[in-house]
């Protein structure tokens, strides 16, 4: 066999699982349906605009060597110094609606105290309980890094262990974010300034686990959030770039149809072309989805493993409008670099309004301008809507009213923005593309065009999916890695899902070769 | 110390954590052991929209002009092209041709309406033969009725974007780029298309006009769709003399704002920027369809002049492995020498916009034409190049996909 491991899927798990496994000596090769590393971290040309695909906030990246866990990964493959980084000013601004009908308008910035007295400007007496909000996220936080550096199972004793210095983790992370806020008194105003970013994880605040939720906000306000000058791209090669100088492999336009098993463990997988390539060891950037419904029989998937994606809900089907304007943002009057735009501060209400396609208008706003202001050539500024979908409304579509409803999509979300803001926009569209879930099903290969993996419902958040791992991978010889993995979505979550499992394959190949051995 | 923090209580907290694995099991074990569901429409219809490749066949050759052939294509349903994918009058075909030893692609534009594709089951693409083509004497001298074809989705953004352009369009073309216009005019016809066009069409004289009677036919029966024609080489009673200039199109233009969309030749792209440069427009109302390769680029004046006749060689991977090792002139594309060499490289646009030939370059320097450099910035700090634009300029080392 000529390679130890095969990755399917060049995405940023993918390539981050490939560059480490490489690292640690192996031969990988990496096979990927399209024709670019990067996977959702890519960026694309119109006209004198580069977009960027995807990225709006990276978090676990800092300045300092040797902290958040993407900046360490990435000196550890010695390509810190290939990448340049940007940083906007400001966390997000937030424009919403309260229950009672008043708008809620609040721009946030980075860092823990900044953050909570800016707060407090907007909310007069909620210093104190915002203070232990941060207590508990440092205290959840700190736990989850304990909890990652044990080999522990999770039993009565280990977790009576954990009591002494983890209580308050303990205590909150079986519950969702709404009822901590409560326990914490937390005056109303501020949990709808805070509940914003719930949309970044795509469920509703009464579902949405605690823990998952504070270890995001906690990590991008305490590091501040980072993106490459040369967009996400510029990470994506410099992965690939490490992987295809250092002895492994990655060929593109190489879908792999089926993954071959042979009594219960895993032999390699076929292309589309027909190849055949043998590794008993793979590591699976798609959704576990299409692998056990496509690209195994159905013999080969475990009972376990059949319930378990049956039990799973998508997580939101994403769609995005790109655009290039021909007025810089200054002269339009856009300060900010995120904006998080909703028509109510109810995140459960505003749920059930992003099943549809005419309902939904939520939207995160990045002006790329304000955090890399060379971007965009003189006198113009790029704007990204990103809108989540909590059902499959596109499938409704049929196709040959589709490129009307994609511009009559961008069109509502455009004037929301116009609505929301003030600020003039429609008649400045030099260069526009809109992306829609098929759009995403088209080139990442997701059911139903997911951008967020599997929903992070209370019952299936991080959290447990981490305490359940071991449970999980019942697939010998084949893992997953990426935004279908343990660790969800996100830039940060996926390239160090990709680290993590590129060990347990590792980890993997050890024992095979001592079980061999022996 | 600080109090500790209770949701219910220390004892139940408590529990719950404990019991946050077993909570996620059982879920999962209450859940169907059924094989899990595979297709889902939103993936088919993107397939549908987007698919990798259509096989057609062609159903009718029709003569239309000296030297130029319409092809009638349908769907090849004996390959599994069930229904044509959609697309949008701009939009163009990349078609694959096996000649002698090579594989190359062309792209051609769409010149039929869109309910044609949709309700009428065809595309009709317009070939011109060129003198020394290698091509399009191909395609001059083998398809006929029954030919199968092997074509790319609707590919390319040079298409009318209602939010983006406005709704009154002036377009300029000549032989070239009239599949374009063709197209938009009848669309606007068959109301797929909303906007009002006016076309400035540049010919040597009226015989050598393609389309003429359709679109004046066109023009007859739609309020929203005018053509004018500028013939160079001769006097038409009733028709415009000499070139589109800025006075011509000034003369047509409606008060309001509008969108001016090009295409056609080199020479015409060339002779017409001047005029549109002094109409002063804003840059997102000129669209050009950057559609025609540069014939020979030792006229292009950034060429390196010292490279002129010289000869490199390239290595060429893929998979890891060398495949081949190509002789590459300093006056011929990357990719053209690839196919010359048999090496089937993937390919659509052919002009530097669309990355489909995207490659890595390992060693060596090439030159790519300004203008043609549509790369990412990434790309280019990591040696990706665009074989359909790059000229090698020393022994090369390339990996192509
Ligand atoms: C519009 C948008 C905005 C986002 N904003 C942010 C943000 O601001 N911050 C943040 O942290 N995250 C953001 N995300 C999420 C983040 O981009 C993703 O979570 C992350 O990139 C997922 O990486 P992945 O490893 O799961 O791979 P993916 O990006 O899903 O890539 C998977 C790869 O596998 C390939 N593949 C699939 N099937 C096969 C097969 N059968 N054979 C071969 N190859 C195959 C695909 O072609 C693809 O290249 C955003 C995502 C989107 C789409
Ligand atoms: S074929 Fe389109 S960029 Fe080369």
């Amino acid at each position: 066999m000529d390679f130890d491991i095969i990755v399917i899927g060049a995405g940023l798990g993918g390539l981050t699982a490939a560059a480490c496994a490489t690292k640690e000596g192996k031969r990988v090769l990496v096979l990927e349906k399209g024709l670019a590393p990067g996977g959702s971290a890519t960026s694309f040309t119109r006209g004198r605009f580069e977009f960027e695909a995807s990225l709006h906030a990276l978090c676990g990246y800092s300045k300092s060597q040797g902290v958040g866990d993407v900046r360490i990964i990435f000196d550890e493959l010695g390509i810190t110094e290939k990448i340049e980084w940007c940083q906007p000013k400001n966390a997000f601004r937030i424009i919403t609606k309260s229950k009672n009908g008043e708008r809620i308008d609040a721009t946030l910035p980075f860092g823990i105290e900044k953050f909570i007295n800016a707060i407090e400007e907007y909310v007069p007496n909620s210093k104190e309980s915002l203070t232990k909000l941060f207590e508990l996220a440092e205290n959840s936080v700190n736990a989850l890094n304990y909890l990652c550096s044990v080999d522990e199972k999770i039993n009565m004793t280990f977790a009576k262990g954990l009591l002494k210095d983890y209580g308050d983790f303990v205590r909150t992370a079986p519950y969702s974010v709404n009822q901590v806020f409560k326990t914490l008194g937390i005056p109303q105003r501020a949990i709808e300034i805070l509940s914003g970013i719930w949309c970044l994880l795509g469920v509703d605040c009464d579902r949405l686990s605690f823990t998952q939720y504070i270890t995001l906000l906690y990590s991008y306000i305490q590091f501040g959030s980072f993106v490459p000058k040369e967009r996400s791209n510029e990470i994506s090669l410099a992965l690939a770039g490490f992987i295809e100088d250092n002895r492994s492999q990655i060929r593109y336009n190489s879908p792999v149809t089926r993954i071959i098993f042979e009594k219960g463990q895993a032999k390699g997988v076929i292309l589309k072309n027909g190849e055949k390539i043998f590794c008993d060891h793979i590591i699976a950037n798609c959704s576990p989805t299409d692998a056990f419904s496509k690209m195994m029989k159905i013999n080969d998937v475990p009972v376990t493993a059949v319930k378990r994606t049956n039990a799973r809900s998508f997580g939101a089907r994403g769609a995005t409008i790109y655009l290039g304007l021909n007025r810089s943002a200054s002269d339009l009057g856009i300060e900010d670099y995120t904006t998080i735009l909703t028509e109510t501060s109810d995140t459960s209400v505003q749920y059930n309004l992003m099943r549809t396609l005419n309902s939904n208008k939520m939207c995160i706003v990045s002006c790329l301008n304000n955090a890399n202001p060379g971007c965009s050539p003189k006198g113009t500024c790029i704007l990204t809507f990103t809108t989540l979908f909590t059902d499959n409304c596109w499938g409704n579509v049929e196709p040959e009213n589709y490129f009307n409803e994609k511009d009559n999509f961008a069109k509502r979300i455009i004037s929301f923005y116009e609505e929301s803001t003030g600020i003039k926009i429609s008649d400045y569209i030099e260069e526009i593309e809109i992306a829609t879930p098929l759009t995403f099903a088209r080139y990442i290969n997701t059911p139903q065009g997911t951008i967020y993996g599997y929903s992070c419902d209370d019952w299936d958040s991080m959290l447990s999916r981490f305490m359940t791992e071991a449970s999980d991978s019942d697939t010998k010889g084949l893992r997953f890695c990426g935004g279908w993995g343990t660790q969800h979505i996100g830039f940060n979550s996926a390239i160090s899902s990709g680290r993590n499992t590129a060990f347990a394959t590792l980890y993997d190949i050890e024992k095979s070769c001592k079980e061999g051995n022996n | 110390m600080k109090d500790k923090l209770t949701v219910n209580s220390t004892l139940k907290d408590f529990s719950n954590f404990v019991r946050i694995p077993e909570h996620r099991k059982s879920v999962i074990n209450q859940a169907l052991s059924t094989p899990t569901k595979k297709n889902y429409v939103v993936n088919s219809n993107a397939n549908f929209l987007h698919p990798d490749v259509q096989y057609l066949r062609v159903k009718e050759v029709i003569e239309s002009g000296a030297d130029e052939r319409c092809y009638i294509l349908v769907p090849d349903t004996a390959h599994g092209t069930g229904k044509l994918a959609f697309f949008r009058p701009g939009q163009y075909l990349s078609i694959t041709l096996n000649i002698g030893s090579s594989v190359v692609t062309r792209p051609f534009t769409i010149c039929s309406s869109p309910y044609d594709s949709s309700d009428k089951d065809f595309y009709m693409i317009k070939v011109k033969r060129v003198i020394h083509g290698f091509a399009t004497n191909h395609i001059f001298n083998t398809w006929q009725k029954g030919t199968e074809i092997v074509a790319s989705a609707p590919l390319g953004n040079f298409y009318y974007q209602p939010l983006r352009d406005y709704p009154f369009l002036i377009g300029i073309t000549d032989n070239d780029g009239i599949p374009t216009f063709l197209s938009m005019a009848r669309a606007i016809e068959e109301k797929s298309l909303d906007v009002n066009l006016t076309l400035f069409y540049s010919c040597r004289e009226k015989s050598s006009a393609i389309f003429m009677e359709e679109l004046l036919e066109i023009q007859k029966r739609t309020r929203n769709f005018k053509v004018i024609f500028v013939f160079s080489d001769e006097k038409v009673e009733n028709y415009e003399r000499g070139f589109i200039t800025k006075q011509l199109i000034e003369a047509y233009a409606p008060p309001e704002n509008y969108s001016i969309f090009i295409d056609g030749s080199s020479q015409l792209l060339k002779l017409i920027s001047t005029q549109i440069a002094e109409l002063n427009l804003e840059r997102k109302a000129v669209r050009l369809n950057i559609g025609s390769q540069v014939k020979d680029i030792k006229t292009i004046p950034d060429f390196p002049v010292e490279s002129i006749g010289k000869s490199f060689e390239c290595k060429v991977k893929k998979d890891g492995k060398v495949i081949a090792t190509i002789n590459c002139p300093a006056d011929e594309t990357i990719l053209v020498a690839l196919e010359r060499a048999g090496i089937p490289a993937l390919s659509h646009c052919r002009v530097g916009s669309c990355g489909y030939c995207r490659a890595r370059l390992t060693k060596g320097n090439v030159f790519i034409p300004n203008g043609v450099d549509s790369r990412k910035l990434a790309d280019t700090k990591h040696g990706i190049i665009h074989p359909c634009v790059s000229y090698a300029m020393s022994d090369l080392t390339i990996q192509i996909n």
